[in-house]
């Protein structure tokens, strides 16, 4: 039998070494995570507007829901609301199936009248616990 | 004229690339159920780094009893080890983005949780590899045989057997949902099936691949020394998955007991199957 160093090829240090490093980042990435969540901070979830979208019927407006809490919130309701000046108030709502720790989740809220023209307000009502 | 070096490298590419077709055909399945993307998301990043280590030793030992390449020294099983743990986290990472599932705004956190969490099937795969798509070559290597096939070796296999196959369909909702549709009867009856079924497989069918019973060995003996072990360590596997997954935080003992039970089904089935394919 050859000696194991003889059967070693360099391919097989650069893989290992590869394995090695992508092993390291996910433990310091998740070890760091899991020391900074030792507090466990509750998901705290804010609702961002973003671009404001003409469509056929009315208007789109997307938004980002970034959760700055540690844990990640399971089936998030987003609530808009549009106070025109003249016409009654509309709402809107959607559910996003995640929002993990740290994480922005895009979506969009629909309404008839032009939210420039009136108050936008955006916000989380609730979640489930993962 | 090719050096020994281009020809070693040569050999390990196409143990690489065999690796690759084995994460792929192993980590498929699960690539593609969506409780696994969310489980990356909201697992806890102990159970997760404990799980990861230790499906590292799992992986070594299994490099041990045979790899995706040949290895003589436990040095080269770690390196292999190490090289199936690349494998599989990148081929997680190129079917999840080809699959749309990594978003670009994703966090980093979240991005880690969700590879490392899928690397588990797909490093699985890769280090099967060289048993399922080599080229039948013969074994010249007398001891590799010999090293898994000591008590301890035959209840290793049927722990990495169990494990694969409770890892491949813990994270869906089906297994809550079975454990709360079955009553106390169906889980008992399910749990003496799956011991009978796991004996049944091992000694008395006989498939091919399989280890004839030791000599002298009665069948009462067996079932002590083989069965009941092999059960006990397909409900232990069943459990640290499911603890792993988080999806039996908050139970009371019987429902865990029943689930535990009904992940130990395809659990026991792959301890007693393991001999085929590792």
């Amino acid at each position: 039998m050859r000696k194991p160093h003889a059967e070693t090829s360099a391919l097989e240090w650069a893989s290992a070494a590869l394995g090695l490093a992508l092993l390291l980042l996910v433990f310091v990435v998740i070890g760091r995570d899991a020391l900074r969540s030792e507090g466990t901070a509750p998901p705290a979830i804010r609702v961002e507007a973003g671009n404001i979208v003409r469509t056929r019927d009315g208007f789109l407006v997307e938004f980002e829901a970034i959760n700055s809490g540690g844990e990640a919130a399971a089936a998030v309701t987003v609530e808009g609301t549009l106070e025109t000046p003249g016409e009654a108030q509309q709402t809107a709502g959607a559910t996003l199936d995640y929002v993990a720790g740290g994480a922005r989740v895009p979506g969009g809220l629909f309404f008839e009248h032009d939210p420039r023209g009136g108050r936008l307000t955006l916000r989380a009502q609730g979640y489930q616990q993962p | 004229m090719i050096s020994q070096a281009a020809k070693l490298n040569r050999d390990y590419a196409v143990g690489l690339a065999r690796a690759f077709a084995g994460a792929i055909i192993f980590g498929l399945p699960l690539l593609m159920t969506m409780e696994m993307w969310a489980i990356g998301l909201h697992i806890a990043p102990v159970r997760l780094l404990l799980f990861l280590a230790f499906n590292l030793a799992v992986l070594v030992i299994l490099s041990r009893f045979g790899g995706f390449e040949r290895t003589a020294t436990l040095v080269e099983d770690v390196l292999d080890a190490l090289a199936a743990q690349a494998v599989g986290m990148l081929t997680a990472i190129a079917v999840l983005s080809l699959f749309g599932v990594i978003r670009p705004g994703a966090s980093i956190t979240e991005l880690v949780g969700q590879v490392a969490i899928q690397s588990v099937p797909c490093s699985f795969g890769a280090m099967l590899a060289r048993k399922q798509l080599g080229t039948g070559e013969v074994d010249d290597d007398e001891s590799v045989a010999q090293r898994s096939a000591g008590y301890g070796g035959q209840l290793f296999l049927m722990l990495a057997g169990a494990l694969f196959f409770a890892f491949n369909v813990a994270p869906t909702e089906e297994m809550l949902l079975i454990g709360y549709k079955m009553s106390a009867w169906h889980a008992l009856t399910l749990a003496l099936l799956s011991l009978g079924l796991l004996h049944a497989l091992v000694f008395t069918v006989g498939l091919a691949g399989q280890e004839d019973a030791p000599e002298g060995y009665g069948s009462a003996r067996l079932l002590f020394v083989f069965t009941i072990p092999g059960y006990a360590i397909a409900l232990l596997a069943s459990f640290y998955v499911l603890w792993t997954f988080g999806s039996v935080d908050g139970l009371g003992a019987a429902t865990l007991a029943r689930i535990v039970v009904v992940l130990g089904f395809p659990a026991a089935v792959g301890a007693a199957i393991a001999r085929l394919v590792i």
